[in-house]
């Protein structure tokens, strides 16, 4: 069980310590050079001797190392995981107060009015959270997935949250998936969570950040383009030279935005494609991710050796991914495009 | 946007969220605010400022950030979702920018001009703003701010709270296992669903949030979006205890369950596509879903139904869904000795008397038929446990 925050340092480490062997023998069985993404997600199959899954068709077992949870989608969760039985979760879990607070006047009195219309739920919350061991973030402390880049990412690892914008724990090197509260149940009880094994699209920047761009117009045009090939059931790799100039904040923010606004339940028209559970990471060989702890001690993640991939190898590895198969697999994106930037509409 | 007809002015600009509030994105941010102060200028809508985390909040308080966009006219909201998840009360048009060309648009309070590129114009001049610059971490480390993580005991003895009046939480009781010999003999159809029948129709959402955490009082929307080939109008269906039409179909499906009789939802193809909902499988296994049967599954949805309990069934032959009429009774032949990849028969009593049978698949794996023997994936997790 995770007491305190600090713990998650722990818990990567333990998951490091196996992660080279684990990494290796996929390499073995797959018998071709495998993507950062795949890395990852070899390294956390269920039955690491299972049938070798196939991109798009096969269903595979996998154990996420996190769960985290918002206010709403908490509930129904924790709700059915007090019906197994279990004395606590079987992963480390978080729940994050972020999404019953009505932004009407200001911080502290809107913080005040949820409260007290919430009390239910958050005294339900966070006597659940204590009960069975999950982190309580209380209402005011953060929106789940910034505590989740401050707190918990880390290189490498896989993770699971209920809500739409989980991808975002990628600016760590994380592939974090958003899923539904019947998935979270299943790692939670300490099933394996199963999975449509994804397909890959690789994204290459080139040049570097500058001026008025930044990591929003990235996934901006990347929406654009993804509205023609899809993005449903794909991790979004990206790779090339112009990912050393995306900052930790940029590389959370180049993650595919979900389909659709909880509260509205209206498709955002932008981007029609992109599926309602983005799925995503980003290469980490270009992500010396950083996460500074407050005031000490300060912790600076490296991505472990065995999931960087050499420089020199990753466009031969891309393509000869895009000539596996009939469909283009990677899109280029130049960093100093000229078209201005003209906003986008979300709904 | 003149295409699109979008109106020009805009009613407000927004800041932060998950995805644009770390240090970085309000440093950002509060450089371009800072520049225009310099001119003299303010925000022409209101702008607001959702803070990342606690940590964010205090940090750019500390160093001053937070003063730059106040002194431009920002309000600072509460560190959560707020607006971007529609947690405000507006229904306006919007779009998405980056943190600083947000700014930029609310200093210039219009769409149809190119604060960036022209600049901010200002009577009847332009002012140019130049390009961001920020640090990505802040030079004194982060500010603690107040602490919002609660530590967890993690122990059997500290109590979880649910206030029994509560209307939006209520504790579960697990689903209790259904015998198999009888208890998929005669079941009565509670609603041919035709056409597309996604997890919003089975569960839909809307009002309805709100009662998320509650499974007795949220079963009350069950198959309300969805529609019946055995009633005129969506969300209502036919009574076999009463002979009656139009009641809603949680209010029939309460019936049955007064009762102690299970039923069956039979759909069409896709059943259950949409969301991942998982209230779309329990709110049937609560209010007394037996099987359901249809003609295709999504595929989340049907793994869904097989956690909670109820068996998911496909026509051999997608033709038999025509057979089934409103006041059939069905029998499951052989759920007991249930076996991966083994068809299962259904047998279909007329009103007339006669009887058809027809085969059905199951896609269930040998493990996914433990669930269903112990009534739920969860009961039979908690069957393992050690006491």
């Amino acid at each position: 069980m995770e007491k305190s925050p600090l713990d998650a340092v722990a818990t990567a480490r333990n998951f490091y310590q196996s992660l080279a062997g684990r990494v290796m023998t996929a390499r073995k069985r797959a018998g071709k050079p495998l993507t950062y993404a795949e890395k990852v997600l070899y390294a956390h199959l269920a039955d690491p001797n299972a049938a070798l899954p196939e991109r798009g068709k096969s269903t595979v077992g996998l154990r996420p190392d996190r769960v985290a949870m918002q206010d709403a989608t908490a509930q129904m969760a924790i709700l059915q995981f007090m019906t197994a039985g279990r004395p606590e979760t079987a992963v480390p879990t978080t729940v994050h107060c972020d999404h019953l607070i009505r932004a009407k006047v200001g911080a502290l009195k809107d913080l005040a009015v949820a409260e007290d219309t919430n009390r239910e739920v958050y005294e339900f919350l966070a006597s659940a959270s204590n009960r069975y061991g999950m982190g309580f973030w209380k209402p005011g402390s953060g929106i789940i997935h910034q505590v989740i880049l401050e707190h918990y990412a880390f290189p490498g690892g896989l993770m699971i949250g209920t809500d739409s914008h989980t991808p975002n724990a990628g600016g760590l090197g994380m592939v974090a998936i958003g899923v539904g509260g019947a998935d979270a149940v299943d790692v939670m009880v300490g099933m394996p969570w199963e999975l449509l094994w994804p397909r890959l699209i690789g994204v290459r920047l080139t040049g570097k950040l500058s001026g008025w761009t930044s990591g929003k117009d990235v996934i901006l045009k990347l929406a654009g383009m993804l509205t023609v090939a899809g993005g449903t059931n794909k991790i979004v790799e990206y790779f090339g030279p112009g990912t050393e100039s995306l900052s930790c904040t940029a590389k959370a923010t180049v993650q595919p935005l979900p389909t659709w606004v909880p509260s509205s339940a209206r498709p955002l028209r932008c981007f029609p494609s992109i599926g309602a559970w983005p799925i995503t990471c980003v290469r980490p060989a270009v992500l010396t991710g950083r996460a500074l702890r407050r005031p000490k001690p300060r912790i600076w993640w490296q991505t472990p050796k065995c999931m960087q991939i050499p420089k020199s190898t990753t466009t031969r590895l891309w393509r000869s991914i895009s000539q596996r198969s009939s469909r283009k697999w990677w899109v280029r994106i130049p960093l100093t495009w000229r078209d201005r930037y003209r906003g986008c509409r979300l709904m | 946007m003149k295409n699109e007809g979008y109106p020009a002015p805009l009613s407000a600009g927004l800041i932060g969220s998950c995805t644009n509030s770390s240090y970085e994105d309000i440093g950002r941010a509060a450089f371009i605010a800072r520049e225009a102060k310099k001119h003299g200028l303010k925000a022409r809508v209101p702008l607001m400022v959702t803070p990342g985390s606690e940590q964010v909040r205090a940090t750019i308080e500390r160093d001053g950030l937070l003063a730059d966009l106040e002194a431009i006219g920002a309000t600072v909201l509460a560190n959560a979702c707020g607006p971007c998840i529609g947690q405000w009360e507006r229904t306006d048009v919007t779009f998405i920018g980056s943190p600083e060309v947000v700014v930029a648009y609310a200093l210039a309070g219009r769409l149809d001009v190119d604060p960036i590129a022209d600049g901010i114009p200002v009577d009847g001049k332009r002012v140019k703003l130049p390009a961001p610059a920020a640090q990505e971490f802040p030079a004194k480390g982060y500010a603690a701010g107040e602490s919002g993580y609660v530590a967890p005991a993690g122990s059997a003895a500290a109590q979880v709270v649910v206030s029994p009046a509560s209307e939006r939480l209520a504790l579960l009781e697990p689903f209790a296992p259904i015998d198999k010999q009888t208890g998929y003999r005669d079941l009565p159809v509670l609603l041919r669903a035709k056409g597309k029948c996604t997890t919003d129709q089975i569960s839909p959402a809307g009002p309805w949030l709100k009662f998320r955490g509650h499974l007795d009082r949220i079963s009350d929307n069950m198959f309300t979006g969805a529609t019946n080939a055995f009633a005129d109008k969506p969300g209502t269906g036919y009574n076999v205890l009463t002979g009656e039409t139009g009641e809603t179909l949680p209010a029939i499906a309460r019936a049955y369950k007064a009762k102690r009789l299970g039923w069956v939802a039979v759909g069409d193809t896709n059943y259950g596509e949409g969301s991942s909902r998982e209230h779309a499988a329990m709110s049937p296994r609560f209010l007394g879903a037996r099987v359901v049967l249809v003609r295709s599954f999504a595929r989340i949805h049907e793994t869904n139904l097989k956690k909670q309990g109820v068996l998911p069934l496909t026509f051999a032959d997608p033709a038999d869904y025509e057979r089934i009429g409103r006041e059939d009774r069905l029998t499951f032949v052989g759920v007991d000795r249930l076996e991966p990849g083994r068809d299962v028969e259904v047998r279909i009593t007329h009103t007339d008397g006669k009887i058809e049978s027809f085969q059905v698949r199951h896609s269930l794996t040998r493990e996914q038929i433990g669930w269903f023997m112990a009534g739920s994936a969860l009961n039979l997790i908690r069957g393992q446990q050690k006491p």
